[in-house]
């Protein structure tokens, strides 16, 4: 009987480490706009993410107005005249591990892709980016950066700043998952 | 000639002063409308697009009781009980604002900007109201 016992115990564990979903309500995206006039950086630190281990999808989500620039004059324009904000409040990726595994809960980084779908601006484009899945002790991360151009989601840039903004924009994204 | 280089100055440097403000403090504005964490919560999850309309763009007042309490990089990020354990209404404080002295179940008034709805309430430029 203890024997049984022991296995079942055992099953639970390795079912609970293994297909559990993970989240975070604070993950970190920053972009970089880097021209010869100016560099222009943002930075949100609330963002939404759910991953679900037993089949590797997740989503993640943004609110525009939760970035945060330097100059108060960026971040007006940003959300007014670039990303129509009230109109478009969320930026949301959902998608999968497309290339590569990750052993959830065996300590590694492993490196994979993730393709899915990008939603910005109320345009949606299929992407696939390279990320870090890093599990130490329990502790889950991932990071990744990859790059936009923002005429692919229709955002339009006024003539008279076009120079001061990047034709392709980098991203990074980075966040500490829990378990839900 | 004089007078139309001071002119010209002048407009330079308002202009300067304008592109390189930092970011905008709501310390001194007034509260458009009161509410509370468990109000807020309520109307984002029945009609989310409903109350984006109605409070965003709003420096919104909310009295509330802490959940958590980070520190995330120079800048507190507080959260406000709902009654719901997976959503709470989560403010981001302005940099200058120290909430070192605050602790979970702590009273708290404050005022800040709303940014919209992911799991939580998200608000924004948070500000004490003493």
């Amino acid at each position: 009987m203890k024997k049984y016992s022991f296995i079942l115990l055992a099953l639970f564990i390795s079912t609970g480490a293994f297909a559990q979903k993970l989240y975070t309500k604070a993950g970190n995206i920053k972009f970089v706009s880097d021209t010869p006039i100016e560099t222009i950086e943002a930075i949100n630190s609330r963002v939404a993410c759910v991953v679900a281990t037993e089949d590797n999808t997740m989503q993640w989500s943004a609110l525009i107005k939760s970035f945060e620039f330097e100059k108060a004059l960026m971040q007006e324009h940003f959300n007014e005249n670039y990303m129509e904000s009230n109109k478009y409040p969320k930026a949301i990726f959902s998608g999968e591990i497309s290339e590569g595994t990750v052993e959830w809960g065996t300590d590694g980084k492993y490196e994979v892709k993730v393709a899915g779908t990008l939603e910005i601006h109320g345009v949606t484009q299929d992407v696939e980016v390279p990320a870090l899945v890093m599990v130490q002790d329990g502790m889950i991360s991932t990071t990744a950066t990859f790059v936009i151009k923002p005429e692919d989601y229709e955002i339009k840039i006024p003539k008279v700043v076009r120079d001061n903004i990047a034709k392709e924009v980098t991203i990074s994204v980075q966040a500490k998952l829990e378990s839900l | 000639m004089l007078l139309a280089i001071l002119v010209v100055g002048i407009a330079i440097g308002k202009g300067v002063q304008m592109y390189t403000k930092g970011p905008v403090s709501i310390a001194d504005e007034k509260v458009d409308l009161s509410i509370s964490p468990q109000s807020l919560i309520k109307d984002f999850t029945t009609d989310e697009a409903a109350a984006n309309t109605k409070y965003m763009n709003q420096v919104i007042q909310v009295d509330g009781t802490v959940q958590t309490v980070v520190k995330n990089g120079d800048q507190y990020q507080v959260s406000l009980q709902t009654g719901n354990p997976m959503s709470a209404v989560t403010v981001t404080f302005e940099k200058a604002q120290d909430l070192s002295n605050y602790a979970p179940g702590d009273n708290i008034k404050l005022k800040a900007l709303c940014s919209g709805f992911l799991m939580d309430v998200e608000m924004t430029n948070g500000v004490l109201i003493h």
